[in-house]
């Protein structure tokens, strides 16, 4: 079992927690810097609280509370009104007196009405140092009892002892409950972790809403395109506009595709092309021995291949070193092809058959110096070309061109088919001019043969004249006329 | 085991989890401080404890067998609780107190839950402002509820249904029937006494407790014991209290002295009572058990002491 994670967990996350964790630290910092300038405000006003009461009770009243019915007399009223005034005054919780018993203290009076002699069971050591040391400035003391937390400071209470002398005889102390300064520490800290964890939530939801768009949603479209293609999709493109690594990717990706798709059409294109080669091939070589038919097949399948506006085959002239044109098809219109001639060297067919090599111009007004010998196509001028020499071996049978009136229509690939095609041409034009030559050849046998036969006939017709009974006699006669004619004096005739 | 490698990762941060969860609760977690003790008749004992919110149910040897109740706003919950008493059925009662932003006592009720912690019924005296201080509520045999409001000093009776049956004393002085402070009450059912513990006044006021046929119920004061002080029968803020019936002996919480004072019922000071060598306690809810025990809830420590009918320590219970 291999336990995926998401690159978003494995990358994103710790930069996210890096940054939330960042941000909260920060934002506890400032925390602290406002708590402890806080803190240390109310220490200040506290502490004077407890100074200021501890100057202000008066002794001679609460002295005269000592038991805890004393409670419901006036003296501990008047007391207790004097600390409630300072605990209002002062803006704080409690104030209240200790008093002390042993190691043991006890509230006195306090602006709760506890009760005279109730036990304090949380004496701290700042308490009892508090009554060790009457010079002692407010001890900060902190405890907890069933009620809640308090804070607060701690000041001696002096007063004249029985041999006149001061001494402590209590304790005053002002405090603020816990729960008061954890409200208002955990206000605070609500309300500045609230915007941290507020802003770190929602910068963490944007984080992962800008994820998704800019990361899983883009993944899983190249990840659809992906399949896609492997399903056979050539081509397929992915819409992914974004200026950034995953937008490079896509358009490296579309790009792939593309290429691909170009790469298998070409392919295929090349198998299509084949084999309307080899179907050329089969054409040729199952059309008569006709130059002229197969001029016009060949012309019909390069056609197919290789769309033109005009094609025409030269046939080599050696008497007139001149290529002349046998084969053509084009536009009606066209002047007429039968009367073209292309010297060799000339223009551009001429400087195929010179050259023995192909040609192609894209635009031939871009080609310096050479111009086309036939230059319109129905008055239009031609822009493209492309041409081929037909050869049998090194033997120059004649040339192929082809031209169109759009600029650009023919490329290397154009030449490349044109060239293939010339191949079987050249030995489908030769062989019929082969056959054209020995027919002509036996039909001047047979013109000879027709002559030898006539001569025969007539000699035939002529012996047998001479060699009738009728002409034998007449030869006698005449032979002997010319002894006659010897024996006067005269020679007969032969 | 082969995968273990691959989790270990995960592992590590459920562990880490597990440990932070811990801290926090334990960080949560307060000292119980029981303020309210009851035994029901199968010896388990019933605790208020304050500070959680929560009573405990425990076994006699302190296991704990249940607990009920949280910290809330809802009548199951108890924000406050004061005092626990059982009646025959088994119910637990307790006085609640729910307190305002300012600490000061919003609403106070008397609040009645089975011992499963479902709330049965929610008593609240009429016509009244809520800020009494209910601190003790008792369940007689009767089933009638005496509620003990510290601040008024009025003890009020109710029936079983809640109904206000009549309201005793009231006024607050040092002469019979006045209070300083009334914290709590006891029966003692064999003898006919109610005793009541004045806080402010240190001392115990014990009445006769009688209802006529029409159910008229009435205190007649017999006497008070005690007076502010340290020694054997001086109280200082005298707080919960227990009788054991079968001996009359009136247990009373002598909080400020940090110990329990035992009066027969002429108010003699027999014996005191503290666990040994506990340096500071504070002592709260009382029970006798059937036996003789005394149970004491101390709020400070969070603990309960069983002492033995002689004096002696039996057992500290640790309260959850």
């Amino acid at each position: 079992m291999s336990l995926r994670i998401p690159i978003f967990v494995k990358v994103i996350a710790p930069l996210l927690a890096v940054l939330l964790l960042t941000t909260l630290a920060s934002g506890y910092l400032v925390y602290q810097e406002g708590a402890t300038r806080r803190r240390a405000e109310l220490d200040l006003r506290v502490q004077t609280i407890a100074a200021a009461a501890a100057d202000r009770i008066d002794r001679a009243a609460l002295q005269a509370v000592q038991k805890p019915s004393d409670q419901i007399g006036p003296e501990y009223a008047s007391v207790r009104a004097q600390l409630v005034r300072v605990r209002d005054a002062g803006a704080v919780d409690w104030v209240g007196i200790y008093r002390r018993e042993g190691d043991r203290l006890y509230y006195w009076v306090d602006s709760d009405a506890t009760g005279m002699g109730y036990p304090f069971f949380y004496a701290t050591p700042a308490h009892m140092a508090a009554f060790d040391d009457a010079q002692q400035a407010p001890m900060q003391v902190e405890y907890t009892d069933e009620f809640g937390a308090y804070y607060g400071y701690a000041a001696p209470l002096i007063a004249a002892g029985p041999d006149g002398h001061p001494e402590v005889i209590g304790l005053v102390e002002a405090v603020i409950y816990g729960e008061r300064l954890a409200l208002l520490q955990q206000a605070t800290r609500l309300r500045v972790g609230a915007t941290l964890i507020g802003g770190g939530i929602i910068g963490v939801l944007l984080s992962l809403l800008a994820m998704i768009f800019t990361f899983n949603r883009p993944m899983r479209r190249l990840q659809e395109g992906a399949q896609a293609l492997a399903s056979g999709d050539l081509g397929k493109t992915i819409a992914l506009r974004s200026n950034d690594e995953l937008g490079d990717l896509a358009g490296a990706f579309n790009q792939m595709s593309a290429q691909l798709k170009v790469q298998v059409d070409e392919v295929e294109q090349r198998n299509t092309e084949l084999g309307m080669v080899y179907q050329i091939a089969q054409a040729i070589t199952a059309s008569s021995n006709d130059p002229t038919e197969t001029l016009t097949t060949i012309l019909d399948r390069a056609q197919q291949m290789i769309p033109f506006e005009e094609g025409e085959i030269c046939l080599y002239v050696p008497e007139e070193n001149a290529l002349r044109v046998r084969g053509w098809k084009g536009l009606t219109g066209s002047i007429d092809w039968r009367e073209r001639k292309y010297p060799l060297g000339k223009g551009f067919t001429g400087g195929i058959g010179q050259s023995r090599r192909s040609f192609l111009s894209t635009d031939i007004t871009q080609e310096p110096g050479v111009k086309p010998i036939y230059g319109d196509v129905v008055k239009n001028p031609v822009r493209s070309y492309v041409g081929v020499p037909l050869l049998v071996g090194d033997r120059l049978v004649g040339t192929m061109q082809l031209v169109s009136t759009k600029a650009g229509q023919f490329d290397e690939h154009s030449r490349q088919l044109l060239e293939t095609i010339a191949l079987q041409a050249a030995v489908a034009i030769e062989t019929a001019q082969k056959v054209e030559a020995r027919e002509a050849e036996l039909q001047a046998q047979i013109a000879q043969l027709k002559i030898e036969v006539d001569e025969a006939k007539r000699a035939r017709q002529v012996a047998e004249v001479t060699e009738t009974e009728f002409f034998t006699q007449l030869q006698t006669q005449a032979k002997t006329l010319r002894q006659r004619r010897s024996g006067r004096g005269e020679s007969p005739a032969p | 085991m082969r995968f273990l490698p691959r989790l270990r990762p995960w592992i590590s941060v459920a562990l880490l989890s597990v440990i932070l969860l811990s801290a926090c609760s334990l960080a949560g977690r307060q000292p119980p401080r029981p303020n309210g003790i009851a035994l029901a008749p199968d010896g388990s004992i019933y605790v208020m404890a304050l500070a959680n919110h929560r009573v405990v149910h425990l076994a006699p040897d302190g296991r704990r067998l249940d607990a009920f109740g949280r910290l809330g706003d809802r009548p199951v919950d108890i924000y406050e609780g004061w005092g626990t008493a059982l009646d025959v059925a088994g119910n637990i009662y307790l006085c609640h107190i729910w307190r305002d932003q300012e600490d000061s006592i919003g609403r106070e009720s008397i609040k009645v839950f089975s011992p499963t912690g479902r709330l049965v019924r929610e008593i609240t005296a009429p016509g009244e402002d809520g800020a009494e201080g209910c601190y003790s509520v008792r369940v007689d045999d009767a089933g009638r509820i005496f509620a003990v409001y510290n601040n008024t000093n009025h003890l009020r009776i109710f029936d079983p249904q809640g109904r206000l049956l009549t309201t005793l004393w009231g006024a607050t002085g040092t002469g019979p029937g006045e209070f300083i402070g009334l914290r709590d009450v006891a029966f003692d059912a064999p003898r006919g006494l109610l005793y009541a513990s004045d806080a402010g006044n240190s001392r115990i006021q014990q009445f006769d407790l009688s209802t006529t046929p029409e159910g008229e119920i009435s205190a007649v004061h017999r006497r008070s014991f005690g007076t502010y002080g340290r020694d054997l029968g001086e109280l200082a803020y005298p707080q919960y209290l227990a009788v054991d019936e079968a001996s009359g002996r009136l247990a009373v919480g002598d909080m400020a002295n940090r110990r329990i004072q035992i009066f027969d019922p002429e108010g003699n000071a027999l014996a005191e009572l503290a666990p040994p060598g506990v340096d500071d306690w504070q002592v709260m809810g009382l029970a006798f058990a059937p036996d003789g025990a005394l149970l004491a809830a101390d709020a400070l420590n969070g603990v309960i002491w069983v002492f033995e009918p002689d004096g002696r320590l039996r057992r500290m219970i640790e309260v959850p």
